[in-house]
């Protein structure tokens, strides 16, 4: 038995009933391409490090799932043509790699959402620490700026002695 | 008297994974990774860290995966911080 993990980005405009029937369409293609879905992790919505198709969040879902023959390439085929997804990273792992599903899909998806506020929180105090080294940068600028000035003058100087 | 790789001084290090006995680097612990990429987000050399050349290995697979989910970032610019 061979063991793989999915990790997919959803977009991020979806949520709660839409972000299950995709979860769920998930679980429904994986079976047909010859796998059984083992356990599923919402993450909820999170920032990504970089833009991904003009988006700055998306929803991370982990889907780990097991099979003999398991047609990966399909697979991945089909959520490369997905709208909805942003992203995905599809590996194999070992059998200790497999987390034990603590919650239903839907008291995952409900706790994730709820937390979303927070991430916004998170996201205007980072703002706030971004700005601070703006502040660092210009002053170095402005002190090498002065450092240039005050050679000019003995550089004319020395001009004038001639 | 100063070296001329003054900047990679290496110390006698233990590896931080083989003293907590891990056995493989997982890309979704993109927060315990984050200590092994500078600000920039390069990958910083095992011999400055003191990780032992197999779980660089590791390490330097895991940050590849993290970086193409949008974990981490592939580079920084310093000026846009």
């Amino acid at each position: 038995m061979k063991y793989y993990e999915t990790m997919v980005i959803i977009h991020p405009a979806l949520e709660q009933g839409r972000l299950k029937d995709n979860i769920v369409s998930f679980h429904a293609n994986i079976n047909k391409k010859g796998g059984e879905v083992v356990a599923t992790e919402v993450w909820g919505k999170k920032r990504l490090a970089y833009y991904v198709d003009k988006q700055k969040y998306g929803t991370y879902v982990l889907l780990q799932f097991s099979g003999e023959k398991v047609n990966i390439t399909e697979l991945n085929t089909d959520m490369e043509h997905n709208a909805n997804i942003l992203a995905y990273l599809t590996i194999k792992i070992d059998k200790d790699g497999i987390r034990e599903q603590e919650h239903d899909l839907d008291t995952q998806i409900a706790g994730r959402s709820s937390a979303t506020p927070k991430t916004e929180e998170s996201v205007d105090k980072s703002n706030k620490n971004a700005e601070t080294p703006k502040e660092v940068i210009n002053e170095e600028s402005s002190e090498e700026k002065e450092v240039v000035t005050e050679e000019k003058p003995e550089v004319k100087t020395t001009e004038e002695e001639k | 008297m100063a070296g001329r790789n003054m900047k990679y001084v290496s110390s006698n290090k233990v590896c931080s994974f083989c003293e907590n006995a891990v056995k493989t680097v997982d890309y979704k612990d993109y927060k315990i990774l984050r200590k092994f990429i500078t600000e920039q987000g390069k990958i910083i050399p095992g011999f400055v860290t003191g990780v032992c050349s197999r779980h660089q290995r590791h390490l330097t697979r895991a940050i590849k995966r993290a970086r193409n989910i949008a974990l981490l970032s592939y580079s920084n610019d310093l000026r846009d911080l």
